[in-house]
C-alpha cells in the first residue's frame, strides 16, 4: 500500500516535472517543431565534428528539426553549397598517414551517401562554389604556392589545377567566379591584397587592400548583391579604430564604414537581410573563444544588436529569410535566432567543443 | 607545512631553471619579463614502444581535444596522442593570423601525392588528446630558423621508412625532429633508435610542455 503511494507521488512528481520543463523550453523552440523533417525544401547543412569523425547533418529549415545525419569518410573542415543542384561540397583533408585524404566530396541533399572525387592533390582545406564549379585551396605547395582544384559539381570531373599565394585565405563566389584574400606574410606590417580567379582557374590581381587581414561575407543565399569585406588594420583583434566593413563593386572597394573593435578576430560572418552579422570570435582558446555575435548595418557600421551565447561560442552563421541559424562550437548545437534577435529554437547535433564548424543553406 | 615549503622551494627552483636556461619568445613571457613555470608542464608517463615503423601514425582523425593554440610561437611543436602513435607538425607564426582555419602547421602526410604540406589547427583538435611542446634552451632565432627548415622541405615526399640520415624523404615527427637537428643540432629524439615518433619529442628531456588537453 505505501509502496503504491510512493509509485503514484513519483508519476505525478515525474509528469509535473515533464509540465515544467516543457514549458521552460516552450520559449525557445520552432513553432512547427512537431512537423516531420523534410528534405524537399530549404534546408541547412552543418559541418559537425563528433567523438567518431567528420558528418553533415542536414537540418530542415521549415521545422528545424534534423532530417539526415551523413558520415563523412574522413575528417573535414569546410563545406560549400551548390544551390542549383542542391549540392554540398566537401573538403577532405583527412588526418595523418593513411586516413589522409585528397578527395572533394559531393553529397546531393536527400540521398543517402556520400560520392567522392580524387583530386590528385593532397589536403583540401578551403572550399567554394560558383556557377556549378567548386574551388578547392590545398595546404599543400608547389613552387612556393598553394595548390587550387578546380571541379564541376554536376559531372564531378577535375576541371584542372592552378595556384594561389601562399598566404591565401578562403575564397568566396563572386560574379561567376571566385574572389580570395591573400596575405602578403613578406611584409611587416602584414599586407593584404585581392584575387580574382575565373572557373577557368585564370587568376587576376584586383589590387591591394589597405588592411592586414580581409574577411569575404557573401549576400544571403539565394539573394543577389555585393560580397562584402570585413577589414582589420590591427596588429591584434580588440585594437580600437581599426575595423571597418567595406562594400566590393566592379573597380574595387566602393564605400567603407567603420565598426566598432572585434575582440577576437571574425570566426564568420554573414548578411542577416540588410544587416551583416559578425561572428566575434576564435575558438583559439577554449575556456575563452568568444561569444559575441555583432550585427551591423553595412552601409553606416552602426551596431544594431549583440547577441551573447552565454557558454558558447559562434562559431559559423547563415541566414535563411530573416532567421538567423548560429552553429554553436562549444556545445554543437545549431541556434536559431529570430529577426529581433530572439533565441527561437536550439537543436542539439552532438558536435564535439571543438571551436570550429561549417554552415551552410541550401534553399 | 613541509611538503608545502618543498613544493614552493621546487616551483620557485624551476622558475629560476627555465628562466636561467630558455630563451623564450614573447608569448611565453611573464609580465615580469621571465618565462612562468606555468611552461614547463608536467609530461605524460613514459611508455615505452619498439623501434619500429609507426604504421598506423596518426590514426584517423577521430576523437577530439581542446588544445589552446594562443601561446604557440615559430618553431613550436603541435604532438596529438590517443592513437596507436599519434601525430606532430611546426608552428609557422608567418601563417598564423589568429584563426584555427590559419594554414599555419608543417607537417608531412601521405596519400596519394604525398610529401611535406601546411596544415590548420583545428585539425590538430581532431584527436583525443594534445600538447604543444617548445625547446627552451634553443634561441628565438634558432626555433625560426627550425621552421624554416621545414618550410625548405615543403613538397618533398613523405615516407615512413625514410632514415634520419635521409633528409629528402620525411614522415610528420621526423620532419619536426630534422627541424632542430639541423637548425639547432640537437637531437629530440628521447629513444634513439632508427624511428622518432611524435611522441618521442614529448618525452625528450630537452622539450617542455606549455599546453596540454584531452
Amino acid at each position: 500500500m505505501r509502496g503504491k503511494g510512493v509509485r503514484a507521488a513519483t508519476a505525478v512528481a515525474v509528469a509535473c516535472i515533464a509540465l515544467l520543463a516543457a514549458l521552460a523550453c516552450g520559449g525557445c523552440r520552432s513553432e512547427a517543431s512537431h512537423a516531420k523533417a523534410s528534405e524537399d525544401g530549404p534546408v541547412a547543412v552543418v559541418l559537425v565534428h563528433t567523438k567518431s569523425g567528420s558528418e553533415l547533418d542536414v537540418v530542415d529549415l521549415s521545422t528545424m528539426r534534423l532530417a539526415r545525419r551523413v558520415k563523412l569518410r574522413s575528417l573535414c573542415l569546410e563545406i560549400a553549397a551548390d544551390a542549383r543542384t542542391r549540392t554540398v561540397v566537401t573538403a577532405q583533408c583527412g588526418g595523418p598517414d593513411r586516413s589522409a585524404d585528397d578527395a572533394a566530396g559531393i553529397y546531393r541533399i536527400g540521398e543517402r551517401k556520400v560520392r567522392y572525387v580524387e583530386l590528385g592533390i593532397p589536403n583540401p582545406l578551403d572550399v567554394a562554389t560558383a556557377g556549378g564549379v567548386a574551388l578547392l585551396v590545398h595546404g599543400f605547395e608547389r613552387s612556393g604556392r598553394l595548390v587550387t582544384t578546380r571541379m564541376d559539381v554536376a559531372t564531378q570531373h577535375v576541371l584542372g589545377h592552378g595556384s594561389l599565394g601562399p598566404g591565401a585565405l578562403a575564397p568566396l563566389a563572386w560574379r561567376d567566379g571566385f574572389i580570395v584574400p591573400e596575405i602578403d606574410v613578406a611584409s611587416d606590417p602584414l599586407a593584404c591584397s585581392l584575387v580574382a580567379m575565373d572557373r577557368d582557374g585564370r587568376a587576376s590581381a584586383l589590387g591591394s587592400l589597405d588592411a592586414r587581414r580581409a574577411a569575404l561575407v557573401a549576400p544571403e543565399a539565394g539573394a543577389a548583391g555585393p560580397p562584402r569585406l570585413i577589414l582589420s588594420r590591427a596588429s591584434e583583434p580588440g585594437s580600437d579604430a581599426s575595423w571597418s566593413l567595406a562594400r566590393l563593386g566592379a573597380s574595387g572597394i566602393e564605400s567603407e564604414a567603420p565598426i566598432s573593435a572585434l575582440q577576437y578576430g571574425v570566426a564568420d560572418a554573414c548578411m542577416w537581410g540588410e544587416l551583416l552579422a559578425v561572428a566575434d570570435a576564435d575558438g583559439v582558446d577554449m575556456s575563452d573563444p568568444g561569444d559575441t555575435l555583432w550585427v551591423f548595418d553595412p552601409g553606416t557600421g552602426e551596431q544594431k544588436l549583440a547577441l551573447r551565447i552565454a557558454g558558447g561560442m559562434p562559431a559559423a552563421v547563415a541566414s535563411w529569410q530573416g532567421r538567423l541559424l548560429v552553429a554553436d562550437g562549444v556545445s554543437g548545437d545549431l541556434l536559431e535566432y529570430a529577426s529581433d534577435g530572439r533565441l527561437r529554437s536550439r537543436l542539439k547535433l552532438g558536435g564535439a567543443p571543438v571551436g570550429s564548424a561549417a554552415l551552410v543553406v541550401v534553399p | 607545512m613541509r611538503l608545502r615549503l618543498l613544493a614552493t622551494a621546487l616551483t620557485v627552483a624551476l622558475t629560476l631553471s627555465l628562466s636561467a636556461e630558455c630563451y623564450a619568445a614573447p608569448k611565453k613571457l611573464g609580465p615580469d619579463g621571465r618565462v612562468p613555470a606555468k611552461w614547463d608542464q608536467p609530461k605524460p608517463l613514459q611508455v615505452n614502444h619498439p623501434d619500429v615503423a609507426p604504421l598506423a601514425a596518426g590514426g584517423d582523425g577521430t576523437g577530439y581535444n581542446t588544445l589552446s593554440f594562443s601561446s604557440f610561437d615559430d618553431g613550436d611543436m603541435v604532438v596529438t596522442g590517443g592513437s596507436p602513435t599519434g601525430h606532430a607538425g611546426e608552428w609557422d607564426e608567418r601563417y598564423y593570423l589568429g584563426s584555427l582555419a590559419d594554414k599555419c602547421i608543417w607537417s608531412a602526410n601521405t596519400a596519394p601525392v604525398n610529401g611535406v604540406q601546411r596544415e590548420e589547427p583545428r585539425k590538430y583538435r581532431a584527436y583525443d588528446n594534445a600538447w604543444g611542446l617548445w625547446v627552451p634552451s634553443v634561441s628565438a632565432t634558432k626555433r625560426t630558423a627550425a621552421r624554416s627548415y621545414c618550410k625548405s622541405q615543403s613538397g618533398e615526399p613523405y615516407d615512413i621508412s625514410s632514415s634520419k640520415t635521409d633528409t629528402s624523404r620525411w614522415y610528420c615527427s621526423k620532419l619536426a625532429w630534422g627541424s632542430y637537428k639541423s637548425a639547432a643540432g640537437i637531437d629530440l629524439d628521447a629513444d634513439g633508435g632508427y624511428w622518432v615518433w611524435p611522441i618521442d619529442l614529448v618525452n625528450d628531456s630537452q622539450t617542455a610542455v606549455f599546453a596540454s588537453a584531452k
